[in-house]
């Protein structure tokens, strides 16, 4: 029994002793579940802290500031929502599904009470506030902290637990300095994204000052302003506009299409592009940003980088317009004429010349003075403006020559027309009576080229002069061409074949060469032959294989010895057409003052006036052209050209003229 | 030598098989049928593969894909495998899942070291797409080569897929502790740097657990400073000095590495629910750094931590237990993803941790191989483990 009793002590003994053994167990279980959680507790705003200052920008902070601190409170969701609670963002998430993430902003209800004094709070999911897209997580637990900087909030960090562990009054605390250290992490990262933001801006703001610094062109500096303005200072729509002679035009807009412009004034706000005080245009703008923020202060400084740039823009808009515009008459002026006739003749489009000459203008000049005559021009510009339509445009081509081109006319109503603006001119009342003879061609029946066209106009002009002035005359029918006259036009077509640029070139060389003749003070009555001999000095061209003219490399010697030859073919062809002094200067026109030229090696004075003048404008008219076998050169570059050789081969007050009438236009084309 | 360990049953989800053969196409293709275990396999079916590093392993692949026919092959390089039946140290181990209520869905990329999670992220997405969402209960198994950066980079690309709501399992493939070429099997090609996501939508539920068994043996000490996946100082000392102050016992002798030498005293990171994270210690640097294969932020508290054979074998019983208690059903079989420590560890008793398991789950099918990092994650939101066993119970 002894035994028995002695087995069953020890049994019992044992059984006692294993059930303290478990008990211990289990407590030291406890014990190092506990000091586990207490020594992660207790390093876990320094573990927050040194993750956070790896990270400068919000996006990858916010990001891993989400996973880590969820890491760390054994969370499986967590969510840093910034913003004022009306209209949050998810900035920065773990544990979602993407698809779950609410895109955009978002509210959320009854936080109110977490304030900087009690940022946090967490308990049971049953019964909390929770947005109703995380129910598909089965939240257990959950903990809100709002996220303060002062008195600020940024927004608010949501933990969520699906495991049914509650958050502890410990993880509260910890949660309180955390969400405090993720604040000022959040506004470093708000700060530094506003940083970067603006480097980047204010880098385009620079290209786009640099690229305006280096625009001319008014319509495109106009562009870039206004888009400027909604591209990059967030203003919803912007108008770019300019005073145009009194009227107020829109030169660009940008933002909202046009539909949606706002059409009510009192939506745009005004702002004027001034420099030195004078406004030279106004942006309006619809949608600014408010007084005194930076995006206005930063507006107002591209407004005024956009006022130099639309400055510079306007001036050199005026330039060329003045460069193609005749200042005496407000015309615009034969180059203009020229591109206008050779891109409609290109374009295959119908329409009429009507070209008019004031007649016996010289008289009014040598009678009244060139001021009477000045005021004339005016009056027969006017006059003629009057009797065209908004389409038609008008042209002064020479000094008393004046153009109008009718789109869509043919020959008929162009006659009407044109004897519309010869009564017009006609009933102009000065004191003096002034009268035009006028001729009119037709594109594409009396000429398909644009020299063919002008000489046709030319010639039924002459007609009218011819058949008594104050007429009009229309190309092939009030025309009657003597044989002298069909000799001529048979020649000057056969030129116009040979070489296409070389009538254009005539053309242009005729009206230098009477501006250097009037600068020089060539009495007005040796005008007319000077005229028609630099019109016509390269009629001997017609003598000259078309192989040769259009070569497009240095002529050979025998080649060259051919050209020679063409001053002396069209001094025959003047000749025999009557025209015996233009022949003389055509004759002469190769010759250089030094002896050096051609056909006759004539010197200095022994050369006619005329003929040095034609060869300088012939020259300098020659290299400012595309020919055949060189490009053209600049105008300052063929000017150093001519200087160069002034001397030599071209006479050197005639050359002066030139340089005195490409710095100083005379007033009269 | 092959053993066929599971006999054909009608209602069979798979099964494991092995082989020992020196010849590679052999080892694949071997392993392979006697998981098949005279099934016909399917398309959609799942092979995996768990050979030694040692192999040819192009071939041993392209045997073991002959074997699984149009069954898809996934799998990587370990220190050792498994079956409930025999422990294969060096040979090939192979899985076969009937895709009978299970759509797989796999994806096998080239990790990009400057953005771990990006690729990762995609990878995973990928795999879920591929997988579809037929049926109501996914799981994320994750693979990949142990010379990865850092692991935990992985992890938080996968965690961006899975979401709280998804659990992740798997583990960092092995070359028998030479760290020097690990590789990754899918999608028909073998990589060096892979990695390999295999998303499972199934019908069934299935449990994702991790067993530990560790216990804190050192005083806590302070991470002071940190870069990247290497701890240069504890408590402000060289951490190379710290830790050896602090393991309490002297390396082992020469011969062995020291990162096979440390396995037996890894330092375990407290976490909010009063367990540790377990981080072995791979490497020491010359400067008194340690080398880990995962990240540890500075101010981190670390604890040099201990176990013996049987802490390790009770924690592989609770995991397998934790794992049972998500399925409404019972356990059909389970994939083990071992830590290599516990194996050196466990030394002879190393083949009771899978009977461990297999016993807890009812004696089902089970098998794995001992691996350089382990995943499992059901709650929170990092899932990385060392020195642990992660469970996945089909």
């Amino acid at each position: 029994m002894a035994g028995a009793d002695s087995s069953a002590g020890r049994e019992d003994a044992l059984a006692r002793l294993q059930g303290e053994n478990e008990l211990l167990r289990g407590r030291l279980a406890d014990a190092e579940r506990y000091t586990a959680q207490t020594l992660a507790r207790a390093t876990r705003l320094s573990q927050v802290i040194a993750v956070l200052g790896q990270h400068s920008d919000l996006d990858t902070l916010v990001e891993r500031a989400a996973l880590e601190v969820a890491d760390l409170f054994a969370a499986d969701v967590g969510l840093f929502m910034l913003g004022p609670d009306h209209a949050l963002n998810v900035e920065g998430e773990s544990g979602m599904r993407p698809a779950d993430v609410p895109q955009g902003r978002f509210a959320i209800d009854g936080l109110g009470a977490l304030t900087a004094q009690e940022p946090v709070t967490f308990g049971e999911a049953a019964g909390a506030i929770l947005p109703s897209w995380l129910d598909a997580y089965g939240p257990k637990h959950v903990a809100w902290a709002r996220l303060m900087v002062g008195d600020e909030s940024l927004g608010l960090m949501l933990l969520v637990r699906r495991i049914d562990e509650p958050f502890e009054r410990v993880d509260g605390n910890e949660l309180r300095a955390i969400a405090y250290r993720v604040a000022l992490a959040i506004e470093n990262g708000l700060l530094h994204r506003e940083t970067q933001d603006r480097l980047v801006r204010l880098n385009r703001m620079q290209i786009i000052s640099t690229k305006l610094a280096g625009t001319l062109e008014l319509e495109t500096v106009g562009w870039i302003v206004a888009d400027m303005f909604t591209s990059e200072l967030r203003v919803a729509a912007s108008k770019v506009l300019i005073d145009r002679d009194g009227k107020i035009l829109t030169l660009a807009r940008a933002g909202l299409d046009p539909n949606d412009m706002p059409d009510d004034d009192s939506r745009w706000e005004m702002l004027p592009l001034e420099t030195t005080g004078e406004p030279v245009g106004w942006i309006a703008l619809a949608g600014m940003p408010p007084r005194g923020s930076e995006d206005h202060d930063l507006l107002l400084h591209m407004a005024n980088i956009s006022a130099l740039a639309l400055d510079k823009a306007l001036a050199y808009d005026r330039s060329q317009e003045q460069a193609r515009t005749d200042s005496l008459t407000g015309l615009l002026g034969h180059r203009v004429f020229h591109e206008v006739l050779g891109k409609k003749t290109a374009d295959g489009e119908k329409f009429s010349l009507v070209l008019l000459d004031i007649d016996d203008f010289k008289q009014i000049n040598d009678l009244y003075g060139h001021q009477v005559g000045d005021e004339t021009l005016r009056l027969v510009a006017d006059a003629l403006r009057v009797g065209l339509r908004s389409e038609d445009g008008l042209f002064r081509v020479g000094g008393e020559e004046f153009c109008a081109v009718l789109p869509s006319l043919g020959h008929e109503a162009a006659y009407e027309v044109a004897e519309r603006l010869r009564a017009g001119v006609a009933s102009i009342v000065s004191g003096l009576p002034v009268t035009v003879s006028l001729g009119v061609a037709t594109h594409p029946e009396d000429g398909v080229h644009r020299d063919e066209l002008l000489a046709q106009a030319d010639a039924a002009l002459h007609s009218a002069k011819r058949t008594g002035k104050n007429r009009t005359s229309v190309a092939g029918e009030h025309v009657s061409l003597t044989a002298l006259d069909a000799d001529r036009h048979v020649s000057l077509t056969l030129l116009h074949e040979r070489d296409p640029d070389t009538l254009v070139h005539s053309v242009e060389v005729a009206t230098l060469a009477v501006d250097i003749a009037r600068h020089l003070g060539v009495e007005d009555d040796r005008l007319g032959n000077l005229r028609t001999a630099a019109k016509l000095h390269d009629l001997g061209k017609i003598g000259v294989p078309h192989s040769i003219l259009s070569k497009p490399w240095c002529l050979d010697e025998e080649e060259y010895r051919i050209v020679k030859t063409h001053p002396i073919v069209g001094a025959e062809l003047l000749r025999a057409w009557g025209l015996t002094e233009p022949a003389r200067f055509v004759h002469e026109h190769h010759e250089h003052v030094d002896g050096s030229g051609y056909p006759a090696g004539l010197k200095g004075e022994k050369i006619a006036l005329e003929s040095r003048i034609i060869h300088v404008a012939d020259a300098f008219i020659a290299m400012t052209l595309d020919r055949p076998y060189r490009r053209a050169m600049e105008r300052e570059e063929a000017l150093e050209e001519l200087v160069r050789h002034s001397g030599t081969q071209f006479d050197a007050s005639v050359v002066d003229a030139v340089l005195a009438l490409e710095r100083e236009p005379v007033s009269q084309p | 030598m092959t053993k066929q360990i599971e006999s054909l049953e009608a209602t069979r989800l798979g099964g494991f098989g092995h082989s020992s053969s020196e010849d590679a196409p052999s080892a694949g293709r071997d392993s392979v049928q006697m998981a098949l275990a005279g099934a016909e396999p399917q398309l959609g079916d799942l092979v995996i593969i768990f050979p030694s590093a040692t192999y040819d392993l192009d071939s041993l692949h392209r045997g073991a894909m002959d074997a699984a026919g149009p069954a898809e092959v996934v799998g990587c390089t370990t220190v050792g495998a498994f079956t409930s039946e025999e422990q294969v140290p060096s040979g090939c181990v192979a899985a076969y899942i009937s895709s009978r209520d299970i759509s797989f869905g796999v994806r096998h990329v080239e990790r990009d070291d400057a953005d771990i999670a990006g690729c990762t992220r995609a990878a995973a997405q990928e795999a879920r797409d591929r997988a579809g969402d037929r049926y109501p209960h996914d799981v994320l198994m994750l693979m990949c080569d142990a010379l990865t950066p850092d692991q935990r980079e992985l992890a938080r690309g996968a965690f961006a897929v899975t979401s709280s709501v998804i659990s992740m399992v798997g583990g960092s493939a092995g070359d028998d502790m030479r760290f020097e070429a690990t590789y990754t099997f899918g999608e028909g090609r073998m990589l060096s740097n892979g990695i390999l996501t295999v998303w499972l939508n199934s019908a069934q539920t299935m449990g994702v657990s991790v067993g530990r068994g560790w216990r804190p043996f050192g005083k806590p000490m302070l991470v002071t400073r940190a870069e990247g996946t290497t701890i240069l100082e504890l408590d402000g000392q060289p951490a190379l000095d710290a830790y050896l102050a602090a393991r309490g016992m002297a390396l082992n002798p020469d011969g062995v590495s020291f990162g096979e030498s440390a396995m037996e005293r890894p330092l375990g990171i407290p976490n909010a629910r009063g367990r540790y994270d377990m981080r072995q210690i791979h490497d020491k640097l010359p400067n008194g750094g340690l080398v880990l294969t995962t990240g540890v932020p500075e101010q981190t508290v670390v604890q040099v931590m201990c176990s013996d054979t049987d802490a390790l074998l009770e924690g592989s019983r609770t995991g397998a237990e934790l794992g049972e208690a998500q399925l409404d059903r019972d356990a059909r079989m389970a994939i083990v993803f071992s830590c290599c420590a516990r194996r050196a560890l466990l030394g002879d008793r190393v083949a009771e941790e899978v009977d461990t398991i297999s016993s807890a789950l009812g004696g089902v099918p089970t098998g794995g191989f001992y691996t350089c990092g382990e995943f499992g994650r059901v709650t929170g939101s990092t899932g990385i483990h060392n020195s642990c066993v992660a469970l996945l119970m089909l």
